[in-house]
């Protein structure tokens, strides 16, 4: 193996599960997150040494990501399907505890737009500083910031995601 | 980061949990064969749709009155599901069956193992392809497919060890007769392409004549029409 090769190699085994756990959230299914991480993958292969050299490899990836998965929204060839409502959990235990919270949350990720989920996302999931945030969507600090800022207005206003929180911080 | 911020990140961290399968370097490589040997048909279909089209469109300018048109067949091109090669079939093949489950790399397996694509040819001439990630160099890797086809079959050692080039990539191709003497005609052509081996191995249905230089024709025909990533 030659080490492009070994360097990308090593790239994927470190960052996958990461990588996925974002995607997850974008895509709210593990088929399409992992379809979706081997999609960026695939993108950013061809050309990993040039990467490598002139760019941070991890923001690559998640722009490639956050592209790929807005292109496919576009074409809405995946099928996702916005639920109006979140239905409840009749579930006992830690298993209903979880389901909830799983179902909450994506019902509130679907209720942003692909930008305010986006930027939710890198920023307070995968703590990147905005201005990487900005460098992964491609466009100013002050919209990362602006779009954040109505992302976290709107899942205020989300009774069911103020309960969780609520029952967090108890 | 503020309260909030912290809250929903700690409720973001509960939902997401583990994903169940691992992404992994060689399933990427995989895909980005499969993605560039559909690149390498596209081209290859349009290259070959220009090539019928303009000289029919000439023999319908230069003839006023036209006769049927009778250009040759649209070309067949044949994308292999596990491995992600691409043959663009020359007349008088065809697809015979496509594997429904991926080699493992080991041993030789034959033209009636679910493992291989396998395509008939002209007469009963049969083709067989397979493929498996190797960290072999294509000596070596060479080596080993001969060690794996004696060990499973009664084949003397090549009688013939030729290099050639299959999509663009060094290729050995192996000739034998097998079992020695009057057996059949078996070739095996070898290519080790970016971490991935790939074999095509012709023979004919047992029983059946052997026309060794015209098998060795179309077995060549064959390997012609094979794309690889670029």
């Amino acid at each position: 193996m030659d080490a492009e090769a070994e360097g990308f190699a090593k790239f994927v085994e470190a960052r996958q599960r990461a990588l996925q756990r974002t995607a997850w959230l974008l895509t709210g299914d593990w088929a399409l997150a992992e379809d979706l991480v081997q999609t960026a993958l695939v993108r950013s292969w061809p050309r990993w040494e040039r990467i490598r050299r002139r760019d941070d490899p991890e923001i690559y990836v998640r722009r490639a990501m956050v592209n790929s998965w807005a292109s496919w929204r576009r074409r809405r060839w995946r099928g996702e399907r916005p639920a109006g409502a979140v239905p409840d959990a009749p579930m006992a235990g830690d298993l209903a505890a979880e389901a909830a919270v799983r179902v909450t949350v994506q019902g509130a990720l679907r209720s942003l737009t692909a930008r305010q989920r986006a930027v939710l996302v890198l920023r307070v999931f995968d703590d990147l500083p905005e201005a990487q945030v900005a460098q992964v969507l491609g466009c100013a600090v002050g919209t990362v910031k602006a779009t954040l800022a109505r992302a976290m207005a709107r899942l205020r206003e989300d009774p069911r995601l103020a309960g969780l929180m609520d029952r967090e911080t108890q | 980061m503020n309260g909030m911020d912290r809250q929903l990140r700690d409720l973001l961290q509960a939902a997401v949990g583990e994903p169940p399968r691992r992404v992994s370097a060689e399933g990427v490589r995989r895909r980005v064969i499969r993605r560039r040997a559909v690149e390498y048909v596209t081209a290859a279909a349009a290259v070959a749709a220009i090539a019928v089209i303009i000289p029919v469109g000439i023999g319908a300018l230069g003839h006023g009155h036209g006769r049927p048109n009778s250009g040759p067949a649209a070309a067949r091109v044949f994308t292999s599901r596990h491995y992600g090669y691409a043959e663009a079939l020359p007349a008088g093949w065809r697809l015979a069956r496509q594997a429904t489950r991926q080699w493992d790399g080991k041993g030789g397996p034959g033209y009636d193992r679910p493992v291989v694509d396998l395509f008939q040819g002209p007469g009963s001439l049969q083709a067989w392809a397979d493929a498996a990630p190797t960290n072999k160099n294509l000596d070596s890797y060479t080596s080993a497919t001969i060690r794996a086809v004696r060990a499973a079959h009664p084949c003397p050692a090549p009688q013939t060890d030729q290099a050639i080039t299959i999509g663009g990539a060094p290729a050995r191709l192996l000739t034998m007769q097998c079992p020695a003497g009057s057996g059949f005609l078996v070739e095996i052509a070898v290519t080790v392409h970016h971490g991935t081996a790939f074999v095509f191995t012709s023979q004919h249905q047992p029983g059946t004549p052997v026309h060794k230089p015209a098998d060795r024709a179309a077995f060549r025909r064959f390997l012609a029409g094979i794309g690889l990533q670029q």
